[in-house]
C-alpha cells in the first residue's frame, strides 16, 4: 500500500539545544532533533537515556533548563497553563501502563477526552466511541473495566483513547514493554495503521529495537546526554559509529560501559 | 559544625520549598473559573467516599465518648452533689473541644489516609499523566473535589459526632445512673450557648478541615510513585494532620475561650 507522506522538510516537532538536569543529574547537554510531520519516528537508546523525559518535555509536562522545544511550530516551554492544555489536545499519548482510569469502564475512558473536550450528543458519541474501539479490535470488551483487561488490551483500549480526539501526533512510551508475540504484533500493525489511515505523527520510544525499526521511517538514538544517531533505519544498520554499532549489536562493552565507573579492582579488595 | 549548619539550612529550605509547593497546589486546585456542573458531580461523589464512608467510625466512636464522659462526668461531680449538672459538662466539653478535634483526628486517620493513597496511586499508575496529557487539569479534576468534599464532609461529621455524644452522655448518665433527665437536659440547653459554643466548635471544625485535607491531597500528589512512597505519604498524612489539629486546636482555643 502506498500513501502520499508529507514532506519531511517540514518538523511537527523541533527540539534545539535542550538542557535538562534533574536536581544534580544531567540527562540532555545540547539535545538537538527533530520529529518529522506524518511519519513514524523511533527514540532508542540504552536505559536510562532519558527516552521518556523527551517524550514528556514534548508534551510539557517538564520544562527544560534552556533549549527550545517547538509543536508544530509552537514553543512548548513559553505557552501558560491553558494553552498549554489547548495545545495537548492535539496530542495523544499512550502511557507505559496503559493509565487507564480503574473506577471507569472501557466505554467511559474512551468517551472521556470526548466528553471533557466536545458537545457531542450521546449517539453521537456512542458512536464515536464504538468505532475508535473497533479500529484497536476491542468493541466486544466495550462494557469491561479495566481490571478485567490483560496488560495488552488495557494498552490497546489506552490507544483507542489517545485517538478518540483525532490527535495530529501520537507518543508511544514502550507500547511493545512486557508483551507476547501476537501481542507486540497486534501492537506493531496497529502502531503501522494508524500512521497510515489517520497521517498521525507517531513518536515510538522503545527497547524493541528490530521491531521498532521495522516500522519507523526515522530514528532517534539517545546516549550520553545527546543525539548519537539522527537517521533513516537503513542509515542506521549502516552506520560505522561505534556506539550505533554497540547498540544495534547488543554488545556488553564498548563506548557504553558495562563496568560502572570504579577504582581498579585492586585497590578495592 | 559547618555540615550541622548545613544540614539545618538545607531542611529549612526543603520546608519552605514544601510549604509554596503545597500552597501552589491549593492555589490551582480551587482558583479560577471552572466547569460547575461536572466538578459539582465529582464533589457529591467525593462528599461519598470522605463523609458517608465516614459515618460509622464517627458514630460509633462518638457515641462511646459520650458514656466515658458521661460515666467519668457523674463520679466527679457526684462528689460535690452536683451531678444534675451532667448534660452541661457533656454538651460543652463536645461541642468546644472534644467533637471537633476528635472527628478531624479519626477523619485524618479514615478519610485523610485513602485520599493519600488514592492520589498516589493514581499517579504511581500515570493515571495523573495521562489526564494532563488529554488536556484535562489533574488538580481541578482530582484535587479540588476532593478537598472541597473535606471541607462539606468534617464540620457535618463534627456535628453529628457532638449529638451522638450528648446521646452517649444522657444513656449513661441518665438512663443507668439515674441523673434526672430534666435536669440533664434542662441544664444543658440552659448553658450552651450558640455563638460562644457550637459555632465556635464549628469554626474550629473548619480549620481543621482545610488544615487535614489540604495536608492529605498534597502528600498524595507529591509523593514519589512506588509503593514505598505511597506508604511514607500515608503515615506522612495522618501524623502531619493530627499534630496540626492538636496544634490549630490550641492556638484557636486560645483566641477563642482564652479571656475566661
Amino acid at each position: 500500500m502506498s500513501v502520499d507522506l508529507p514532506d519531511l522538510d517540514t518538523p511537527f516537532v523541533e527540539i534545539e539545544n535542550v538542557v535538562f538536569r534533574r536536581d544534580e543529574r544531567v540527562i540532555y547537554e545540547g539535545l538537538s532533533a527533530s520529529i518529522p510531520r506524518g511519519r513514524i519516528s523511533a527514540i532508542v537508546g540504552p536505559s536510562g537515556t532519558g527516552k521518556t523525559t523527551l517524550l514528556r518535555l514534548i508534551g510539557g509536562q517538564l520544562r527544560p533548563q534552556s533549549g527550545d522545544i517547538r509543536v508544530d511550530g509552537i514553543s512548548v516551554q513559553g505557552l501558560k497553563r491553558h494553552a498549554l492544555f489547548d495545545l495537548r489536545k492535539r496530542m495523544g499519548m499512550l502511557f507505559q501502563s496503559g493509565a487507564l482510569f480503574a473506577d471507569l469502564s472501557v466505554f467511559e475512558n474512551v468517551a472521556f477526552p470526548l466528553r471533557v473536550h466536545t458537545t457531542l450528543d450521546e449517539e453521537l458519541l456512542r458512536l464515536v466511541v464504538l468505532m475508535k474501539l473497533e479500529a484497536v479490535g476491542l468493541r466486544g470488551a466495550v462494557d469491561l473495566m479495566p481490571a478485567e483487561l490483560s496488560g495488552g488490551m488495557q494498552r490497546r483500549v489506552a490507544l483507542a483513547r489517545a485517538i478518540a480526539l483525532d490527535p495530529e501526533m501520537i507518543m508511544y512510551d514502550e507500547p511493545f514493554a512486557g508483551q507476547d508475540p501476537i501481542g507486540l504484533g497486534v501492537l506493531l500493525t496497529l502502531v503501522k495503521q494508524l500512521n497510515q489511515a489517520l497521517g498521525l505523527t507517531s513518536v515510538v520510544v522503545s527497547h524493541d529495537l528490530q521491531e521498532t525499526l521495522s516500522i519507523a521511517d526515522h530514528v532517534i538514538m539517545i546516549a550520553n546526554n545527546r543525539v548519537a544517531f539522527e537517521g533513516s533505519p537503513d542509515a542506521m544498520q549502516a552506520s560505522n559509529d561505534p556506539l550505533v554499532e554497540q547498540f544495534l549489536n547488543g554488545r556488553p562493552d564498548g563506548p557504553v560501559r558495562f563496568h560502572f565507573p570504579a577504582p581498579p579492582l585492586a585497590e578495592t579488595i | 559544625m559547618i555540615e550541622r549548619i548545613r544540614a539545618i539550612g538545607r531542611a529549612t529550605l526543603t520546608q519552605i520549598g514544601d510549604l509554596g509547593r503545597a500552597s501552589l497546589l491549593l492555589f490551582q486546585a480551587i482558583a479560577g473559573r471552572s466547569r460547575v456542573g461536572v466538578h459539582w458531580r465529582l464533589t457529591v461523589d467525593q462528599v461519598y467516599a470522605v463523609g458517608v464512608l465516614s459515618l460509622s467510625i464517627i458514630v460509633v466512636s462518638g457515641l462511646f465518648i459520650g458514656m466515658v464522659l458521661g460515666l467519668q462526668g457523674y463520679t466527679i461531680l457526684s462528689d460535690y452533689g452536683s451531678e444534675q449538672a451532667l448534660g452541661q459538662m457533656v454538651a460543652l466539653s463536645l461541642t468546644r473541644e472534644l467533637g471537633p478535634v476528635v472527628t478531624a483526628l479519626l477523619f485524618a486517620g479514615r478519610a485523610g489516609s485513602a485520599l493519600t493513597a488514592e492520589i498516589g496511586l493514581m499517579k504511581a499508575t500515570e493515571q495523573l499523566a495521562s489526564l494532563e496529557m488529554i488536556g484535562v487539569d489533574p488538580l481541578r479534576r482530582v484535587v479540588a473535589p476532593r478537598f472541597w468534599a473535606g471541607m462539606i464532609s468534617l464540620p457535618i461529621l463534627s456535628l453529628i459526632f457532638v449529638s451522638v455524644g450528648c446521646l452517649g452522655g444522657a444513656l449513661v448518665g441518665v438512663s443507668w445512673l439515674g441523673v434526672d433527665a430534666g435536669s440533664f437536659w434542662a441544664n444543658m440547653q440552659a448553658s450552651v450557648d450558640f455563638w460562644n459554643d457550637v459555632f465556635n466548635g464549628m469554626i474550629k471544625s473548619v480549620v481543621f478541615a482545610v488544615v487535614v485535607t489540604w495536608i492529605a491531597v498534597y502528600q498524595g500528589y507529591d509523593l514519589v510513585p512506588t509503593s514505598e512512597g505511597i506508604a511514607r505519604a500515608t503515615t506522612r498524612t495522618v501524623v502531619y494532620a493530627s499534630l496540626a489539629v492538636l496544634a490549630f486546636d490550641f492556638f484557636l482555643t486560645a483566641v477563642m475561650f482564652g479571656e475566661v
